[in-house]
């Protein structure tokens, strides 16, 4: 009965691997992307490249289970929504009212502690945030909104 | 049985206390300190609307601290917001105006004398869109 249950499961499985979904696409040269254009320091863009990259621009690292289902429908929807929402590796192309919402954007997500979502740290340990690393990029984003309308 | 009853109970206990916590801002009366700057210029007919229909959650004052740390009013005028952030405040207001966003309507459930009429609405809309474009020397 039991081994009856396991093979359904494991056929479920198999079965499920077939549906299709595309991958959202890797693009590692990105000419209008936020670290190439604007004075980021080092600090602040090593913090944004650990803990927001993978959802938030085009240089997404994919781990080994990216490519199991049902994970990878959960993933693949995070990433599209994270770079519909916001696209470093855009920056450049946006306007700069837009730029300052998004900046304020990121402050409250960050102050709020949205961002990053709770299960990614869980498998990506350097995009743990402590309250420190948090204030650092929000004094940056502050910094950047009034650069902006100098 | 006595275990189920007393689950039961405090469920109810925390469920309404949920709920009173979510309408507290809506018994406080707040009083203004909105007024223009040199950032900033508020007619008195656009005071007049966000004394009345918006700074009960999004001022210094409000119980709200979720409303409060999205948008401030008082932050327009005392400093705290850079000219930066006040461009990206007034791009936010007037894209939840005319979306019909705001007062949420879990709000107005409660207080629906303080929905946006038409012309307030587009009397905000038309002070957050020009407020914006001279700020940001547009």
């Amino acid at each position: 009965m039991k081994k009856w249950i396991l093979y359904l499961l494991l056929a479920t499985f198999i079965l499920i691997q077939f549906y299709p979904m595309s991958k959202p696409a890797v693009i590692k040269s990105n000419p209008s992307d936020l670290i190439g254009n604007v004075n980021v320091p080092d600090n602040i863009s090593l913090l944004l490249r650990s803990a927001c990259y993978d959802c938030h621009s085009n240089e997404t690292n994919y781990p080994w289970y990216a490519s199991l289902a049902p994970l990878k429908w959960w993933m693949y929807n995070h990433i599209n929504e994270g770079r519909e929402e916001l696209n470093f590796s855009e920056w450049d192309t946006i306007n700069k009212l837009d730029k300052t919402e998004l900046l304020d954007d990121i402050i409250s997500a960050l102050e709020e502690k949205e961002m990053p979502l709770k299960a990614y740290p869980l498998t990506h340990p350097k995009a743990k945030l402590s309250d420190v690393d948090r204030q650092e990029i929000i004094d940056w984003a502050e910094i950047h909104m009034e650069e902006l309308f100098e | 049985m006595k275990n189920i009853s007393t689950f039961f109970i405090s469920f109810l206990i925390i469920g309404f206390s949920f709920i009173s916590l979510s309408y507290r801002t809506a018994d406080k009366e707040i009083k203004s300190v909105l007024k223009s700057s040199n950032v900033i210029e508020i007619s008195a007919e656009v005071q007049s609307i966000l004394d009345s229909k918006c700074i009960a959650c999004h001022s210094t004052e409000s119980d709200s601290q979720k409303s409060k740390m999205k948008l401030n009013f008082d932050k327009f005028t005392n400093g705290k917001y850079s000219n930066g952030k006040i461009v990206s405040k007034l791009g936010k207001i007037k894209k939840q105006v005319e979306k019909g966003k705001m007062p949420t309507e879990k709000y107005l459930k409660k207080n629906p004398d303080k929905k946006l009429t038409v012309d307030e609405s587009k009397l905000l809309i038309k002070w957050s869109t020009e407020q914006r474009a001279i700020l940001a020397g547009e």
